[in-house]
């Protein structure tokens, strides 16, 4: 299945763009020394797992497997779980606004005067960001927030819709759409020229010191212009082609497994036709009693289990589904070979939560699963209590080649 | 850090002062340290401030800020703490006198030729209201746009503002997609429908257990037995967005008591959205109109409020609807029509397009219309942006911009493009300029256009209207009787309830009540009708305090409320009926009144399942008092809640309090919380927790409860000053000794709202002005908004 088409891919290729060479094409172009592309890919479950369903009790390859674990036990070898890493100060104004800066470290979320920073799949952008159709991608299993954020801490919304996401990456569009996009995008820039040239009026009157805004807005625009000519370039390049049907929308939001299931299932073929380099996948609260068998709480609640025995069970139940849609997923990634080994082996694929345990809001000790991108992995692994979090993240963007020797809150680069 | 009025009047003396011992501050304050602080404020301190390492230097953000949280907590006399060698009131002021006079002169200094408000943008929410006031349209237009952040404070605060690319695309996006919604040249969209029952037929006497059989025809309509939301909607297929009218023949049907209706619009991607509830009397046919937007996908629908266990049991034990005796809605007839425009093409067309000639391609002038060329459409357009820019802008646009402005459209037409196709462009450009986009204005006097704009997304969340316009362009409305009637007339249009609505969402955080969804199992009352009614009653009881004037105490403690039949019940207050809202009496002995003990708060300051002192608690210190605590200590947990019903959270926090590190703060915030631990978290008055599950005991195996009693709550506690009380009641009276407090935050919060610069230093002394002008009064909040308005803080930048 899900298969490229070669002459597409040729006739991209054609037009002088450093796009890596997908195995598919392998007989074609005998180019079997060009390395495939290092991904990054965050999955978060924004209301944590279960520490005693998750966590061995022995440490190492062989851990004795738990309920959780069990759930992706035949990839073994092949992921590594942490426990002790966190980021620092992240008692937020609302309990959940660690959601916020799971992926930046930014002290004190929402607190007054809060400003989130980069987050580490943006800064990745930076290094492998123009490489592909898209710089990133943001998807979310509820509404458009995202974990996301740029430079100047907003956050960049994500893709709630997978025929959206679908129809963006793949399909063609037709001759009119085609047409009515590029007069959009020459209308778009010449918007664009004209504020900027706007900017150079108002530049005198006022100073620099004015404040931050107007100099984020200029910059913004520049920005923007550039985004544009990038899609530009891109709309005279063919989309690859998929052997798969556009996937159809779950609109119930009590779906959450068969939603978050849609989503990451996009995630393979985005990967193997090198759409992107960088994902990030938030699994959120529903707000609505899951469609689970044997559930009948909203996820939310059942998280401040408050210890109780049946809540903790109806969590179970939600979470192993989350759990099995991550386990589903390593295997999709297993089984497409690319270059000489697949595609989990050439993905550095981080799966967790913001939060370590949910019943308090404790965004400490964070549950923390990294599967692929050709580490060492050895199973279970325990690091010292308030291990920064940023430190695995920091190695992660010294395996994509990003020149940076310290990230958030990082104390060095974490090995194990 | 607690802050009490004397820290103000200090700090009118200590300006005076600030000159003649400028040198010896430092000096002076590190004798300090030495003697009484630096025994827990050292290199080893557990708390975030050690002053062996404090610099000196204030032009330093960090350094400023950390000097005036020593000021407020040694003025205030919090620092040093009881077993340190004390400071005599006279080195209290000393001190204080020295240091203030050095924080105001730095905070003013830095602001020189800049001016207290740095630029900032509009919200979205002012944007969209913006949109839809300036093109005459509705409808969301942000969904391109970044949710706005949240950094602690309103979003309207420059400081903590963003603007990024993703949001200049989605400016981009926005702006094109109002500009579509607002030129419509199609044929008149209206259609009325009506609903034929005929289709339910089969329905009726299909299978409860496939959807049936909770319908039966009546000589007229049908009746409904249950909730539900795929049999009785509205016949309308909605492809254009825009008003709807929905209109049906109600009756309670085999209801001894009254029966509530409800209508409910039902969104493509599954949300819901009660549009109306509705009281039926038995044998009272009554109709329904209700007007809503809506947009293409969503399906509006009719059903009774009835409990879905009682209905689907008694229709089982009766086999079906056919001889089912309970209660349910007949409905007579329900007809739909819309979208309702006053003139076709609708305003927002005719607005933009006031240059074109525009002809009907059908005799019926019901359209489609075509735009006639102009004959030269350069200067067509450029006569339609001279127009437009002032409006866009919402000030006079002078002609050198108006050449920059025109040229996107221009080179559109220059490549062929039509005249709206130009126009289009030249506007989307308007819209997503730093004219429309940012507020800002020269350091000094706000000019009578900034101005306007200030009071009118302060008030209105949008642009100022004609009339404003108008007396901005005489220079009228810097006159302070000018200004007075305006914000009168302001104050009294229904564009200020957006205000009401805005700022009790973020100042409250009622933006965040739906946040969580309460456990079904623990509080199986919590209905949509209940969820629709929190708000409400707290917006309009917010209104009634400006529209009469009424004492900032109201805040606290009141003898009043607005409630529905719903809320009534949920506060067990009697005689009551009806869906609508009404202003009711509080009875003497009950526990509610004020803010605090309104269901919204309490629920927003509640997680769903539990309470907890400590989060409510910290809203009454944040929101009410403006003193909030300092952050915990790094390394410091969170208490885990416990519903089994064995302890409660009062017994974990005492744990809690036994360590002097976390009792400095928890002193402070743990008494209004367990104030407030009598309600739960729907804002339900409780002498118990309640546990899951049936318990234990003989009758426990009776009930078909899914919660039982657990232990007793208890209410009481005692304040950091010593002063006992039992509970609530109490506490309430407590807290309004420290009105003065409540005032200087209340009165802080609203010049932050309005004019998006933070209260500084240096601006404490204009806030007691504004209190000293409204303390006859007893702080009236309509006197409050007009104070706020006339002080500096809000005339200029």
């Amino acid at each position: 299945m899900k298969s490229i088409d070669r002459r597409s891919m040729l006739k991209a290729t054609g037009v002088g763009l450093a796009l890596p060479l997908l195995d598919a094409m392998h007989p074609a172009c005998g180019a079997s020394t060009v390395q495939p592309p290092t991904r990054m890919i965050f999955v978060c479950t924004t209301l944590g797992l279960h520490g005693p369903n998750l966590w061995p009790k022995t440490e190492g390859a062989e851990y004795e497997t738990t309920p959780y674990l069990k759930l992706i036990d035949e990839h073994r070898g092949q992921f590594t779980l942490f426990s002790g890493l966190q980021h620092e100060d992240q008692t937020g104004r609302q309990p959940h606004d660690s959601e916020m800066t799971w992926l930046s470290a930014a002290r004190k979320p929402g607190v007054g005067g809060f400003r989130n920073t980069i987050s580490v799949d943006q800064l990745a952008t930076q290094q492998v960001g123009d490489h592909t159709r898209f710089r990133s991608i943001s998807l979310g299993t509820l509404k458009p927030q995202s974990q996301s954020y740029t430079n100047g801490g907003v956050m960049i919304p994500s893709q709630t819709s997978p025929a959206e996401l679908f129809s963006r990456l793949f399909l063609k569009g037709s001759p009119q759409q085609l047409r009515a996009q590029r007069q959009r995008l020459k209308e778009g820039k010449s918007i664009l020229d004209q504020l900027q040239s706007q900017s150079q009026s108002l530049g005198r009157k006022v100073g620099p010191e004015d404040n931050h805004l107007l100099n984020d807005y200029y910059q913004s625009v520049r920005d923007a212009e550039t985004r544009l000519l990038e899609a530009e370039s891109w709309l005279d390049k063919p989309k690859p082609k998929v052997d798969l049907d556009p996937p159809n929308d779950i609109a119930d939001p009590a779906d959450l497994i068969g939603k978050t299931r849609l989503m990451i299932d996009l995630i393979p073929l985005i990967v193997q036709t090198d759409s992107t380099r960088v994902i990030s996948l938030m699994v959120q609260d529903h707000f609505v009693v899951p469609k689970v068998d044997g559930v009948t709480g909203n996820h939310h609640n059942l998280s401040h289990h408050g210890q109780d025995k049946s809540k903790i069970e109806q969590l179970a139940k939600i979470e192993s589904g989350i759990v099995g849609c991550y386990g589903e997923f390593l295997s999709q990634m297993r089984a497409q070979p690319e270059g000489d080994s697949n595609l989990l082996d050439n993905s550095m694929i981080l799966f967790g939560s913001n939060l370590g345990n949910a019943n308090a809001h404790d965004a400490r000790n964070l549950p923390i699963l990294l599967a692929g991108g050709r580490f060492q992995h050895v199973g279970y692994c325990k690091q010292p209590e308030g291990t920064p979090l940023c430190d695995l993240f920091l190695r992660m963007l010294q395996e994509i080649e990003v020149e940076v020797d310290s990230f958030g809150q990082s104390r060095g680069v974490l090995s194990w | 850090m607690i802050l009490r009025t004397s820290v103000f009047s200090l700090l009118i003396v200590s300006l005076a002062a600030c000159n003649s011992q400028a040198n010896d501050w430092r000096e002076q304050w590190q004798r300090l340290f030495s003697e009484s602080c630096n025994h827990c404020h050292d290199t080893d301190t557990d708390t975030n401030l050690d002053l062996t390492a404090i610099g000196f230097d204030l032009r330093q953000p960090a350094e400023f800020k950390r000097w005036e949280l020593i000021y407020d907590r040694v003025v205030a006399g919090e620092m040093p703490p009881a077993d340190e060698p004390p400071l005599s009131t006279d080195q209290r002021l000393q001190l204080g006198q020295l240091l203030g006079g050095k924080l105001s002169a730095q905070n003013l200094n830095a602001r020189l030729g800049v001016g207290r408000v740095p630029v900032r943008r509009l919200t979205q929410t002012e944007y969209t209201y913006t949109l839809q006031d300036l093109l005459h349209i509705e409808g969301d237009f942000d969904s391109s746009l970044p949710d706005e952040l949240d950094s602690g404070s309103f979003d309207t605060l420059a400081t903590n503002q963003r603007i990024s690319a993703v949001h200049v695309e989605g400016y981009l996006a926005a702006a094109d997609q109002a500009l579509s919604s607002a030129i419509q040249l199609g044929s008149n969209p209206h259609q009325v429908a009506f609903t034929d029952y005929a289709w339910l037929a089969e329905w009726h006497d299909k299978p409860l257990s496939l959807g049936g059989s909770v319908t039966r025809p009546l000589e007229k309509g049908i009746a409904l037995f249950a909730e539900a939301d795929y049999l009785t909607h509205f016949a309308i297929e909605i492809r254009t967005p825009g008003r709807y009218r929905f209109q049906a023949l109600l009756s309670a049907f085999q209801s001894p008591d009254n029966l509530t209706a409800k209508v409910i619009l039902k969104g493509q991607s599954g949300s819901a959205e009660l549009l109306k509830s509705v009281e039926l009397s038995p044998n009272r046919p009554y109709l329904l109109d209700v007007e809503a937007f809506a947009e293409p996908g969503d399906r509006v629908y009719l059903t009774p409020h009835i409990s879905s266990i009682e209905a689907f049991g008694g229709l089982t034990l009766s086999g079906g609807s056919k001889n089912y005796r309970g209660p349910g809605l007949a409905i007579h007839y329900q007809v739909a029509e819309g979208p309702l425009f006053t003139a076709w093409p609708p305003e927002s067309t005719q607005w933009l397009l006031d240059e074109c000639q525009l002809q009907s391609q059908q005799a019926d002038s019901l359209g489609p219309f075509e735009v006639e060329k102009p004959s030269d459409a350069e200067s067509q357009l450029t006569k339609a942006v001279q127009r437009l820019a002032p409006r866009v802008f919402r000030k006079p646009v002078p002609a050198s911009q108006l050449q920059s402005l025109l040229q996107p459209g221009l080179q559109a037409l220059r490549d062929g493009s039509d005249y709206v196709q130009a126009l289009q462009v030249t506007l989307r450009g308007m819209l997503c300029s730093t004219e429309f986009l940012l507020l800002s204005g020269s350091p000094g006097e706000l000019d009578d256009f900034a101005l306007a704009n200030r009071l009118s997304y302060f008030l209105w969340k949008s642009m100022p209207d004609d009339e404003l316009l108008r007396l901005a362009a005489l220079g009228k409305l810097r006159d302070a009787d000018v200004l007075s009637s305006q914000l009168e007339r302001m104050l009294s249009d229904p564009k200020s309830q957006r205000f009401v609505r805005d700022f009790t969402g973020q100042w409250l955080r009622l933006d965040k009540i739906n946040a969580t969804t309460p456990d079904d199992n623990l509080y199986p009352e919590f209905d949509e009708l209940l969820s629709n009614s929190l708000r409400t009653e707290t917006e309009l009881y917010f209104a009634h305090l400006i529209d009469e004037n009424l004492s900032l105490d109201n805040l606290v403690d009141s003898d009043f409320t607005f409630v529905n039949h719903r809320l009534a019940t949920h506060y067990a207050l009697p005689g009551v009926e009806g869906t609508y809202f009404r202003k009711v009496p509080i009875p003497i002995d009950s526990p509610r009144g004020g803010l605090l003990t309104q269901a919204a708060v309490l629920k927003t300051t509640a997680n769903g399942t539990v309470t907890s002192p400590v989060a409510r608690g910290n809203f009454v210190l944040v929101s009410i008092l403006g003193t909030p605590p300092a952050a915990p200590p790094p390394a410091v947990g969170s208490i885990e809640p416990d519903t089994r019903g064995t302890t409660t959270i009062r017994e974990m926090l005492a744990a809690h309090r036994n360590i002097e590190s976390c009792n400095q703060c928890h002193q402070e915030i743990d008494p209004p919380g367990f104030a407030l631990e009598s309600f739960d978290p729907i804002g339900g008055f409780r002498e118990h927790y309640r546990a899951l599950g049936k318990g234990s005991g003989f009758f426990a195996q009776f009930s078909s409860k899914t919660y039982h009693q657990g232990p007793v709550v208890d209410s009481s506690g005692i304040t950091p000053e010593g002063s006992e009380f039992s509970g609530v009641q109490q506490y309430k009276q407590l807290l309004l000794d420290r009105r003065e407090q409540i005032a200087q935050n209340f009165a802080s919060q609203l010049v932050i709202y309005a004019t998006g610069g933070d209260i500084e230093f240096a601006d404490r002394q204009e806030i007691s002005k504004i209190l000293d002008k409204t303390r006859d009064t007893g702080f009236g909040i309509r006197d409050l908004i007009h104070e706020v308005v006339r002080s500096p803080l809000f005339t200029q930048l």
